[in-house]
């Protein structure tokens, strides 16, 4: 499942904001490692809406720095 | 003669500010406290806070016209009573620009500095008709573009900033990236005060020396679907439509023959 969860992100990065794949890890930070900024961060949150069907609500996106925080945040939702 | 002028209009100011001040105070403190209490349904009460903000700031303007501290135009004002939820992006070149919008859309979101949302005049304002802060852009971003979905109209000084004066306009792609997204007309308002007066650079009691007159021009809404061309993505429709919106307001303010906006004068 969370194997499962890393390639859909994988997917979205890639084909949203052309990241490299590889480069998409569980401790990539986001904003530093993989140059999203806050406009693609709110398009982050669109994907991932239509992903799973939940909203993230765009404040608790603010502690998010990782692509594990991405994972733990939809966890917990 | 030219004393007597200078020094009225400096009086003038000063009551202005004094008025702004404690009319903001008075209403933050009694005023919106009390529509948010009797009015529990939180959709409404922003509603009417909002119409309040708007007819506050319509009477204020009248009243510095009346005391002669400032004179203004405004043209095209029928566009803002179609009804229509626009993105309205405006140039920045003094304080009370946010006045005159607010008295010409009163039913308008309007995304503000967090430095302005945290300041004790107008914290409860803010709050109570539900403006939107800049503290987070992302948070920023997403209630913006989910108000323009839900049919209101928003504000936003793409600049982020006052415009300083002789340069030109760098806008921020935060308001090409709400309008892309929400997919709504944009409503550009050019503003232009001739002498420059509350830049960035003034205090307030430094005033002009001749009375400032301020002329506002809302210009026809622009389908910008037709700007962003075949982009498929949105990354780079919001770059082509922060470009093409950065040139459309340079040269409309220089058309306009705008005074101090011409930026090959100075």
């Amino acid at each position: 499942m969370k194997n499962d969860f890393l390639e859909n992100l994988r997917d979205i990065l890639s084909e949203e904001f052309e990241i490299d794949r590889d480069a998409v890890t569980e401790g990539a930070d986001l904003y530093e490692d993989l140059g999203i900024d806050s406009i693609d961060a709110v398009d982050l949150i669109v994907r991932l809406r239509e992903l799973t069907g939940k909203k993230v609500p765009p404040e608790q996106f603010k502690t998010v720095r990782s692509v594990g925080d991405v994972m733990r945040v939809i966890e917990a939702l | 003669m030219k004393y007597i002028d200078y020094s009225l209009r400096w009086l003038g100011t000063a009551v202005s500010f004094a008025l702004f001040g404690l009319g903001g105070a008075i209403q933050g403190l009694i005023v919106y406290p009390l529509i948010r209490t009797v009015i529990r349904d939180r959709e409404r009460s922003r509603r009417i806070c909002r119409r309040w903000v708007g007819f506050s700031m319509h009477l204020f303007v009248r009243t510095m016209r009346t005391l002669g501290v400032l004179d203004y135009e405004i043209v095209g004002r029928a566009r803002a009573l179609e009804g229509q939820n626009y993105l309205i992006l405006a140039n920045h070149p003094s304080l009370i620009d946010v006045v005159f919008l607010l008295s010409i859309f009163p039913d308008a979101d309007c995304v503000v500095k967090d430095s302005i949302a945290q300041n004790p005049f107008f914290y409860h304002l803010i709050r109570a008709a539900g403006y939107i802060s800049n503290s987070d852009s992302v948070v920023m971003l997403d209630h913006a573009v989910t108000r323009i979905n839900q049919g209101e109209s928003l504000i936003i000084f793409p600049e982020g900033t006052r415009t300083q004066s002789g340069k030109i306009p760098n806008f921020n792609l935060g308001a090409s990236a709400i309008a892309v997204r929400a997919d709504c007309d944009v409503l550009p308002v050019f503003i232009s005060c001739e002498p420059t007066t509350l830049t960035r650079q003034d205090r307030w009691y430094q005033i002009p020396d001749a009375k400032v007159k301020f002329r506002l021009a809302i210009q026809p809404p622009v389908d910008i679907v037709t700007w962003s061309g075949d982009n498929c993505s949105l990354r780079a429709a919001t770059r082509q439509v922060n470009a093409r919106l950065e040139s459309y307001f340079l040269e409309g303010l220089t058309q306009a023959g705008f005074p101090g906006s011409d930026v090959s004068q100075i």
